[in-house]
């Protein structure tokens, strides 16, 4: 244990305010009882589970766009991504009112008398800071980012991610330091009885925060939850808008790609192949088709289904006498951009749902869309679904 | 040594190592990620919260809490604190951060309506909420929370128990 330090006396403005020494200074405005231990706890238990949901869905999300050598993301089910990043965005958002009410809760012990008595606190401070700046980054840079609102210089995909670990680790520790308080805390039977002169009792606040994690959700996530569109009235995409009723992300106008050349187009398969390919657009559309429900799933947590038709990669893969097993590069006619280019891994190399599309509902792709050719393959992030498609490069 | 705390140690070592990650992480990835910035944005978060944010809903409750009728005052402080987070939550739409014109199925909606509504379905739930407690009337004026006072020696009724720091 640190040696207490002798303070100075709190200023004068603050005397009436201090209880005890250390404690915390209670002004009139923060001496609600919902400044409690007790909803503190419920609180931060239920921090530690969305958090904790946003992180495995979180790295589950980056795990496929950055694979390690060693993992083949899976193909099935075809659905999956779009749940764990349905998931990962509607959890961050609901997490907001429960962040702020947690904050709000534990406030006036930030700003006890003195500010830092020991070293022991000053390190306890100093601690919190990953997690309470971690968790305000996350949730903050995770709202603008669904609005597709980028007011920072940094990645923001590898500064999240960089932060979820800060704040999980900041988390972690917390829990180390505070279970015994929390436990005790919540161990304390307390009646939540009215007497609360009009003002919301313990169990009303946690219900308003409740009620507002609900509201959240449901004016927001009808991004992805079909039958909350029409309730969904904050949500910053429709799954229902767009060319041929379907979002976009980057416009072709944005890639560079709104008037392709048809008649100077190629597809190629090239790499480790026994016979590259070069084939023209009306090529590809004489091979046999397939068409595939497949929903596509945006990093920002929106998802749509629609019918793709197309070319399955596999029978490209074979037409040009690629080894079974082989991985793919698909590059795109954009020229520059972060995700011009995108890895096919074994098993989505594999599946016969993994299509060369040239159809969406039917009609020819939207340039939107990636005309001529783009990648549509199940349980996969709309940023890997590369458009514009023109070289195969086998591995 | 309990389990209890070999458990706690083992979350405390775990998040060392997780920070360690991170830091590894951020400094491998600096040029995209530009730490300094990053860092900035970390620290500037945590302090427009505990500087700005909390004190300003703190004081907005104290206000609310003292001076509102007493039937009114849970239904206001429960449709501040939803109008609060929708408005913060809907911010960047509601400005429209993030819109482009060549890529007009960002921010697709009417927000400032979709945000009007919600609040408005909000308020209406606090004035239906505010008007059955006034039907109900007035309850005789209780002692603050004697079961408080009686089960929990350490904490005051008016206030809430906030230990000091361990």
């Amino acid at each position: 244990m640190a040696a207490r330090l002798r303070w100075p006396e709190p200023p004068p403005a603050l005397r009436r305010w201090v209880p005890e020494p250390g404690g915390p200074i209670t002004p009139p405005a923060s001496s609600s009882k919902l400044h409690d231990d007790r909803i503190a706890a419920r609180l931060g238990i239920a921090l530690a589970v969305t958090f904790s949901v946003c992180f495995l869905t979180g790295l589950w999300s980056h795990v496929q766009q950055d694979p390690p050598t060693w993992l083949s993301i899976p193909a099935r089910p075809a659905g999956l991504y779009r749940i764990t990043q349905g998931l990962h965005v509607i959890t961050g958002l609901a997490s907001i009112p429960l962040l702020l009410a947690k904050l709000w809760a534990v406030w006036p012990r930030f700003i006890q008398w003195p500010v830092i008595r020991t070293v022991r606190e000053a390190l306890w401070r100093l601690g919190l800071l990953p997690l309470v700046g971690g968790s305000l980054f996350l949730l903050g840079t995770g709202t603008a980012n669904i609005a597709g609102w980028y007011p920072w210089s940094f990645d923001f995909r590898k500064a999240h991610f960089a932060a979820s670990w800060l704040t999980m680790g900041g988390l972690l520790i917390h829990v180390a330091a505070v279970a015994g308080i929390s436990a005790a805390a919540l161990r304390r039977r307390l009646s939540d009885d009215d007497a609360t002169d009009g003002r919301l009792s313990r169990r009303g606040f946690l219900g308003v925060v409740g009620a507002a994690a609900g509201v959240v959700t449901v004016t927001t996530a009808g991004a992805t939850v079909g039958p909350l569109r029409s309730l969904s009235v904050l949500a910053t995409r429709d799954p229902g808008v767009g060319p041929q009723g379907l979002p976009v992300n980057r416009s072709a106008v944005d890639a560079g790609t709104r008037d392709v050349d048809l008649a100077a187009f190629r597809l190629r398969v090239q790499g480790r192949v026994a016979t590259p390919l070069e084939l023209t657009y009306d090529e590809v559309l004489a091979m046999s088709t397939r068409t595939a429900t497949l929903p596509i799933t945006c990093v920002e947590g929106w998802s749509a289904s629609a019918s793709w038709r197309g070319v399955p990669l596999r029978d490209l893969l074979a037409r040009a006498g690629a080894a079974p097993g082989a991985v793919a590069e698909l590059t795109s006619l954009e020229e520059r951009g972060a995700y011009r280019s995108s890895q096919v891994g074994r098993d989505h190399a594999a599946d016969h749902d993994t299509l060369l599309a040239t159809h969406l509902n039917g009609q020819p792709l939207d340039p939107d869309h990636g005309f001529p050719l783009r990648l549509i393959a199940p349980n996969r992030p709309g940023v890997l679904q590369t458009k514009w498609v023109t070289t195969v490069e086998v591995r | 040594m309990r389990l209890g705390t070999v458990l706690r140690s083992a979350a405390g070592v775990a998040g060392v190592v997780l920070l360690g990650v991170a830091a590894r992480y951020t400094a491998e990835r600096s040029v995209e990620i530009r730490p300094a910035t990053w860092v900035r944005w970390l620290v500037t978060g945590a302090l427009v919260h505990d500087l700005i944010v909390a004190p300003l809903a703190i004081a907005v409750g104290w206000v609310v809490v003292r001076y509102a009728p007493r039937a009114l005052k849970a239904p206001l402080q429960m449709a501040l604190v939803i109008s609060a987070v929708l408005v913060a939550v809907s911010w960047p739409a509601l400005r429209g951060y993030g819109q482009v014109p060549s890529n007009p199925t960002y921010l697709p909606r009417d927000y400032a309506s979709g945000l009007l509504l919600s609040l408005a379905a909000v308020w209406a739930v606090g004035a239906a909420w505010a008007l059955a407690r006034l039907r109900r009337g007035r309850p005789a004026p209780r002692p603050a929370e004697p079961e408080l006072s009686r089960s929990a020696p350490t904490g005051s009724p008016a206030t809430g128990t906030l230990a000091p720091l361990p």
